[in-house]
């Protein structure tokens, strides 16, 4: 199983190497200690399952609106269409179990409020990347 | 007209708020406060029984007003409310009731109490089952959601504990077990169905005796559910139970005049759900199973109830992005030992009272992320789960019949 975590890891390091405009990526506050999430624990957060980092700080998790870095962070990574997506969290919120997360028009308010909190957690397209943030990799046991 | 105003009241109200993008409005009060809301407003129209009121003339009486508050006040506390405003038929009378409300405190990502109101989780739906837009049908499947049961099993006031169990790539477990109590109006279904009862054994007893008020009271609710996800995109597997206790207090006059009391209790217990749901690209597959019993004691005589049973497949393709449509089938029998009503026609009642089988197609089209416009058609073969208080002598209820709802829901 480490061996396969390692592998992944070097892909996804080669991957994001060579950055491909339309794929989504992860990312962080710099002085978040994470570096990288099991896909399981990216979907738990994404889902509203797991809200605490390990340090105990919740988690504040924020969703682009719409666009295409949206749509395949939303099907490629937890699995769900944007519609489907935006109904499971309608069902949480409506039925008293939690607050759906924020919503961002786009890369550059996502860059913004990631920089300015080190409890957020977002996605942007690669191509917008830049060191106001931490780019998290994402390990896939498949 | 009362229910074209109605009509109008939520159209021009979804195109006010659509207009002001009243979601905008909300998120601008940061991202700690949230408020949101959905109406809806359906339309039914059935042949051969009524159906939650005057369906065979066409009712309008089928809505749902939603107004959602939400104040996330340290990572750990949360406090919310919903306000409910519905109709269906002659329960709820658009009165305004809180449908949830409380305070939320997560410790960790295992283990979270809510205090106040809180939504109970049987089944897979049963917490959303008052947001028509959550579903492709306008109704829950009934063998499960009974609609004439939901003021029993929608909420209670006491508390729950919850919290989600991750197993890494081998799934995770999300929990809720719950205690409380609810607070179920006379016009309740639940409430109906007891004094329906009672007045069917008074006038057999043919002694003139006469029901002239009527309490019902809930003594506690207390159940919970698992819900399994496995590492298999998609799939959701869960189990439910719930038990309650309710009583009844009447107030009876005899044919002398004489006014007396007497009581009633119900039990709803070990209601218990097993729940599958698997969601392919364009597919969705829903099966649920369930059990429960209904022990009645009334004016010290014991009903005999026996152990219902219920279970629907459905199954939701999605056409193109916007558009769904859905075929369920959904059957319920009072009493498993009693499948064909023969017992119930030994008592000298109707067969099919023993049973309900729902066929039901429909269309559902996301007219945009907050429209929702619903068509749906039923045809069923049966009249299990109360339909006889809708349909009194001397017309009776009857037992093939049919029904269509349209329906248009907006949120925010």
């Amino acid at each position: 199983m480490t061996g396969i975590r390692i592998i992944s890891i070097l892909l996804l390091l080669l991957w994001s190497g060579s950055a491909r405009a339309g794929e989504a990526v992860l990312v962080v506050h710099r002085d978040n200690p994470v570096s990288s999430l099991e896909i399981a624990e990216v979907r738990g957060i994404f889902l509203g399952k797991k809200v605490f980092w390990d340090d105990g700080n919740g988690i504040e998790v924020l969703l682009q609106k719409s666009g295409e870095t949206h749509q395949s962070f939303s099907q490629n990574t937890l699995g769900k269409s944007p519609r489907q997506l935006s109904m499971y969290w309608k069902r949480i919120l409506f039925s008293g179990e939690g607050i759906p997360p924020q919503e961002v028009p786009g890369d550059k308010e996502m860059l913004e409020l990631i920089a300015a909190n080190v409890k957020a957690i977002g996605y942007i397209d690669s191509s917008s990347k830049d060191d106001r943030v931490k780019t998290i990799s994402i390990l896939r046991e498949e | 007209m009362k229910f074209s105003r109605v009509i109008l009241a939520v159209l021009s109200f979804g195109l006010i708020l659509q207009g002001s993008q009243l979601s905008a409005w909300a998120f601008d009060l940061g991202t700690k406060m949230r408020i949101n809301g959905f109406l809806s407003q359906g339309y039914i129209k059935s042949q051969d029984n009524n159906f939650f009121g005057e369906s065979k003339d066409g009712s309008f009486q089928i809505n749902e007003f939603g107004l959602t508050l939400n104040g996330e006040l340290t990572d750990n506390l949360r406090v919310g409310l919903q306000l409910l405003s519905r109709d269906l038929g002659s329960e709820g009378n658009n009165k305004v009731n809180i449908d949830w409300g409380m305070a939320d405190y997560r410790w960790r990502d295992w283990l979270g109490v809510r205090l106040g109101k809180v939504k109970l989780p049987i089944g897979l739906y049963n917490q959303g089952r008052d947001s028509d837009f959550l579903r492709p049908a306008v109704f829950l499947p009934q063998s499960i959601y009974d609609e004439n049961k939901r003021n029993l099993v929608v909420a209670a006031t006491g508390g729950s504990l919850y919290g989600n169990l991750s197993f890494g790539n081998g799934g995770d477990l999300e929990y809720q077990a719950y205690y409380g109590e609810v607070n179920f109006p006379e016009d309740s279904g639940q409430a109906l169905g007891m004094r329906t009862l009672a007045e069917n054994m008074l006038r057999r007893s043919r002694s003139g005796t006469k029901v002239v008020a009527f309490e019902a009271d809930n003594r506690y609710v207390y159940g919970g559910s698992l819900i399994y996800s496995p590492p298999v995109e998609g799939l959701r597997l869960g189990v439910s139970y719930f038990t309650g206790k309710s009583e009844f207090d009447f107030k009876l006059k005899r044919r002398d005049g004489s006014l007396f009391r007497d009581e009633a209790t119900g039990n709803n217990k070990d209601f218990i759900v097993y729940s599958a749901e698997y969601v392919r690209d364009k597919m969705t597959l829903s099966i649920e199973y369930s059990e429960f019993t209904a022990d009645r004691m009334v004016f010290g005589k014991e009903v005999p109830g026996g152990r219902s049973q219920g279970g629907y497949i459905q199954a939701c393709y999605r056409l193109i992005d916007p558009v769904v449509i859905y075929a369920l089938y959904d059957v319920f029998y009072a009493d498993k030992d009693d499948r064909d009503g023969s017992e119930l026609e030994a008592r000298g009642e109707l067969d099919y009272l023993g049973w309900r089988k729902d066929f039901g197609l429909g269309v559902r089209w996301d007219v945009n992320d907050n429209w929702v416009l619903k068509a749906e058609w039923h045809k069923v073969d049966g009249a299990a789960l109360q339909l006889p208080i809708f349909n009194p002598p001397p017309e009776g209820v009857k037992r093939d019949w049919y029904y269509y709802v349209l329906k248009a829901s907006y949120n925010f």
